[in-house]
């Protein structure tokens, strides 16, 4: 599939298919959006996956001898992650908000305020596809418990800022080049088993700090990594990542 | 403890509201209620990650990522959106799918299925049915489908197939496709009497 985007008509007619999980990683990501503002989708999943539940129940088997030893000695050392929390938009003057911002994109950079000042700017740009995205890049940079990581896009430093309340994380980098028409920049999030699940196109802003929000279940976020693919987008990656993080 | 070569079978018969409460004292750190919450549903989600992955070891791999991740995710549960052992079953499925599909991806996936085969093809789903309440409920649910709402519905449940391939696989255009496995879980819905 493409990054063409569905029709809400379209999107509904995915239900079945995104709770059979036989969606791939561009519509589920697409399917999620839609998901959490419509009701009906939500009512017709939650049958759906009662029903599937109750297949999946029927195929149960004796587990294999000694998985129960195994499991409880990882959780003793697996931590739990906090419940979501709804993070609602909050109306915050903008001059207060701007300057949460600049305080924390600097920390997120480690650069100097010269550089940080085309962000404000820049954001309204990105909004053009980010839309709701952008207030969720500042939420998240602005978040009590903001995970910060540098990663290196060849030679654009840049972050990655984690919020686990808020389920969300955002990558910020600083100059990176433009592609020609027929690339596109991919994020991959990197899965504890070492998958990589697209996380989202993006076209670099012309100057100074790009933010682009990650998609996807953050949850299942062990790193991320940066290449450049088809423009269009690829489900696997097909070139050498231009930069990678581990969080953890 | 008891020394049996298996350890859990998925007490079947147990309420489902005690897999909800039982996930719910997870979330907070229990690891105790967790004991307990792995007897009864270990058996479901190693049950329905061996019928996808198939491979004993690898089964045994993605069936412990699960549950590690059923503690993990824990606090994520929404008991207002359906019960406990749907949360963890649908993850487990979850998790199965994206094993088979990392391994496939890379071994040039073969789905050239064909309509050919397609009627009775899913024999090894129900051969492998043992002789139990549920399984002969799902079963028998499973058969009030029309050919193709099954295939597609067993194509996509059991072998991972996304809607495009199922598509591919029975040679139908892909809003059919959509269709097919929309109509088909509804029909299952009915037949097997859930309410959400």
């Amino acid at each position: 599939m493409t990054d063409d985007q569905l029709s809400a008509e379209q999107l509904h007619l995915l239900v079945a298919a995104y709770a059979l999980d036989a969606v791939d990683d561009i519509e589920r990501a697409q399917f999620e959006r839609h998901l959490a503002t419509c009701e009906s989708c939500q009512a017709e999943l939650d049958e759906m996956r009662a029903t599937l539940g109750r297949l999946a129940e029927a195929d149960s088997q004796k587990s294999p001898v000694g998985m129960r030893n195994d499991v409880m000695a990882r959780i003793a050392n697996t931590a739990q992650l906090p419940p979501h929390t709804t993070a609602q938009p909050v109306e915050i003057r903008k001059y207060r908000r701007s300057v949460r911002i600049l305080g924390a994109v600097a920390a997120a950079l480690a650069i100097g305020v010269a550089g940080v000042s085309t962000y404000a700017y820049e954001q309204h740009r990105t909004a053009q596809t980010m839309t709701a995205s952008a207030q969720m890049v500042t939420d998240v940079m602005t978040a009590s418990d903001a995970h910060i990581k540098p990663i290196d896009l060849g030679n654009s430093p840049g972050s990655v800022v984690m919020s686990s309340k808020m389920g969300q994380a955002v990558l910020v980098a600083q100059n990176v080049p433009q592609l020609p028409a027929n690339q596109t920049y991919e994020t991959w999030m990197i899965t504890p088993s070492g998958e990589a699940h697209p996380a989202g196109m993006w076209t670099p802003s012309s100057s100074g700090t790009t933010a682009v929000p990650i998609e996807g279940d953050i949850d299942l976020m062990h790193g991320l990594s940066v290449t450049v693919e088809p423009s269009g987008g690829s489900a696997q990656p097909t070139s050498p990542p231009l930069g990678s993080v581990t969080m953890f | 403890m008891t020394v049996t070569p298996y350890e859990s079978m998925g007490k079947s018969d147990s309420d489902p509201d005690e897999v909800t409460r039982l996930l719910l004292l997870s979330a907070r750190g229990d690891e105790a209620a967790f004991r307990e919450l792995y007897d009864l549903v270990a058996g479901g989600v190693y049950g329905i990650v061996r019928k996808i992955v198939r491979d004993p070891a690898q089964s045994e791999e993605v069936a412990q990522e699960v549950l590690v991740e059923v503690w993990r995710l824990a606090a994520r549960f929404d008991p207002a959106r359906g019960t406990g052992k749907t949360w963890i079953f649908m993850l487990a499925h979850r998790r199965a799918v994206d094993r088979i599909r990392s391994e496939q991806s890379s071994t040039n996936r073969d789905i050239a299925y064909g309509l050919a085969n397609h009627s009775p093809a899913h024999d090894d789903v129900s051969a492998e049915v043992e002789i139990r309440f549920e399984h002969r409920q799902v079963k028998r649910a499973l058969e009030t489908l029309t050919p193709i709402q099954r295939s597609a519905v067993e194509l996509a449940f059991y072998k991972g197939y996304t809607h495009a391939e199922v598509a591919q696989a029975l040679q139908i255009p892909l809003g059919t496709a959509k269709t097919r496995l929309r109509d088909g879980i509804i029909h299952l819905r009915d037949a097997l009497g859930v309410t959400s």
